[in-house]
């Protein structure tokens, strides 16, 4: 398999880098364990059917609301839980270098 | 007398405030004493919120006193899993990563229950992110279960199960993404009901799978879950995907359903696979000995077989962590909840309060949601999961067809010892496989008590009906109840 493959040390730590997820060492060794027994499993299944339109579908479809401007949280209550704000958003560290 | 008043049901304490015999102040201080003397061996609740349900029990007290009805669940104590959001308390889906959050909302299931006059006691245990069968991923340590402290109460509304077992609440709201609802409801020995994927508004509740996931209710019988159903139901404009019943949900049609309950003429399906996969010979007995109730009581029984029995665990565990790893991406550390200390750049940040935030349940389902994703593998392992949902699906509605409902074990286990299965996690998902498929299938089902086993410990008695067939599954309930005649029993003396 490629470096995604989850039954190894690399292929658990490329995961997590793409779920943003830092992983003691304990944690990837168990979840490469766990992983290969978890794949076996799921590769019980028959392929899947080539045309999955309508499985991909999920549940019904609804009815969506009206698209109205309508009352919303006040930018105040929004900020209110953030670990960290300034000048009325939400503050993180520098994205480009030299910000 | 004040303990007496904790083993009435929500029905009984509801009629009873509302016609001004107690006071809805009175049954809230006589719960709170129940739930100080059991909580040190229990730990079913994260936190009490009495003086925000002292305010609404005096207010319950008001309205009848100036002549108004404040609902049909007036003065009734409310346990909430804290997953579900209450404006102005701490809410954290039992996870270090929203330890601290205020939400700025109350989840609409909440908020119809306290509208319908019902007074939040607490906030309830569960595994993170309601992630797990035992409640013992939760950052605030395991709930037990009420009837042998030595195991689990089953999760992931572990604290939901135990707490109305335990006569703390007589009613809690769950959830329910693979059985969440139903494995504690069965474990704890009360009545668990997953509805109809859509007909309870999951606004307010903290996403996990949001395909699977369902909000209702657990209570100590049919009749006080129906009565929490009729204030619960209806479409909500916040919730796209919750949907109108082909009833009228202000006819209260759960509490008539539950009235007129009868098994007479009814055809129960009987599943063979599910049977057979029922581990424990305990479980089992007491399950034929319930489908032998329902016969005497002059229920049908036919075997209608499931041939996908076996595809929907691997089918959930592809969809549930495939949803939770795209609904979880939301905790970054940026706008609520927990955040590293220094981060180094933005990076470093995500990975760091992430890494810090969850525990190892949620990150494995985060990694392997991750992967059946990611370009390369999803046809070949999401895609696989939705087939096997879609087959799962028209295998259960095709078995329905000529059934009222299908009736088996709910968990194919009793309760098991606290840390038993916590280091072997397809050991924990197993417990999951008669419960997951109304799920996949977004189908109605409930769970409700047929029996001991000689240790003492509980056994549930699954019921899965069609779509939107939720007050004739209640009705069945309440049927089997009485065909059962089980003798009334309380844990934690």
């Amino acid at each position: 398999m490629t470096e995604l493959d989850p039954r190894t040390p690399e292929g658990i730590a490329a995961l997590a880098r793409l779920a943003r997820l830092a992983l003691d060492p304990e944690e990837a060794r168990a979840f490469g364990d766990h992983m290969g027994r978890m794949l076996r499993w799921i590769e019980s299944l028959p392929p899947a059917r080539p045309d999955l339109g309508e499985a991909l579908a999920g549940p019904p479809r609804r009815t969506l609301r009206a698209d109205r401007v309508r009352p919303s949280l006040p930018p105040e209550e929004s900020l209110a839980g953030a670990p960290e704000r300034a000048a009325g958003g939400f503050r993180v560290p520098a994205v480009l270098p030299g910000e | 007398m004040s303990d007496a008043l904790c083993w009435q049901s929500a029905g009984t304490l509801a009629a009873a405030v509302r016609r001004g015999e107690r006071s809805a102040v009175e049954v809230l201080e006589a719960h709170l004493d129940r739930a100080r003397a059991v909580e040190p061996r229990l730990g079913a609740f994260v936190r009490l919120c009495e003086e925000r349900a002292r305010r609404a029990a005096e207010e319950i007290d008001r309205r009848v006193a100036g002549g108004e009805d404040p609902g049909p669940l007036a003065g009734v104590p409310l346990g909430v899993k804290d997953n579900l959001c209450v404006r102005g308390v701490e809410t954290t889906a039992a996870s270090r990563i929203l330890s601290g959050y205020l939400p700025p909302y109350t989840a609409t299931a909440v908020a119809r229950l306290e509208a319908a006059g019902a007074v939040v006691l607490g906030k309830l245990n569960l595994d993170e992110f309601a992630m797990g069968s035992s409640t013992e991923t939760s950052a605030y340590g395991p709930t037990r279960n009420p009837w042998d402290p030595e195991r689990v109460p089953g999760g992931s509304s572990g604290g939901s199960a135990a707490s109305v077992a335990a006569g703390e609440v007589p009613l809690s709201l769950g959830s329910d993404t693979g059985g969440s609802i139903r494995q504690p409801a069965a474990l704890c020995g009360c009545v668990g009901v997953k509805p109809t994927y859509g007909l309870v508004s999951r606004y307010g509740l903290i996403a996990f799978a949001s395909s699977l996931d369902q909000v209702g209710p657990l209570a100590r019988t049919c009749a006080d879950a129906a009565l929490a159903l009729d204030a619960l139901v209806g479409p909500d404009p916040r919730d796209a995907t919750s949907a109108s019943p082909p009833w009228d949900p202000a006819a209260r049609p759960f509490a008539a359903a539950v009235a007129a309950a009868s098994l007479e003429g009814r055809t129960l399906g009987v599943v063979p696979e599910y049977l057979e996969r029922t581990a424990d010979p305990e479980v089992r007995t007491a399950v034929e000995k319930a489908l032998g109730a329902a016969e005497r009581a002059g229920a049908r029984l036919r075997e209608v077989s499931l041939r996908s029995a076996d595809e929907a665990i691997p089918a959930y565990q592809i969809v549930s962590t495939a949803e939770a790893s795209s609904n979880l991406a939301r905790y970054d550390g940026v706008r609520f909840g927990r955040r590293c200390a220094a981060p180094k750049d933005l990076e470093d940040l995500y990975a760091r309060t992430r890494g810090e935030g969850f525990g190892r349940e949620v990150k494995r389902r985060i990694v392997l949601g991750t992967f059946v994703l990611s370009s390369g593998f999803y046809e070949a392992y999401y895609l696989r999961g939705q087939d096997a949902r879609r087959r799962v699906r028209a295998d259960l509605l095709a078995a329905l067809d000529d059934v009222d409902a299908l009736v088996g074990p709910t968990s194919p286990v009793p309760a098991f010892r606290l840390g038993e299965r916590l280091d072997d996690p397809l050991a924990m998902y197993s417990v999951d496989v008669f419960s997951v498929s109304a799920n996949l299938a977004g189908l109605p089902a409930l769970s409700l008590p047929c029996g001991f086993t000689a240790a003492g410990l509980p056994v549930g008695l699954q019921l899965t009906g069609r779509p939107f067939a939720d007050p004739d599954l209640l009705a069945l309930g309440r049927g089997l109840e009485e065909a059962l005649a089980l003798p009334k029993r309380r844990p934690l003396p």
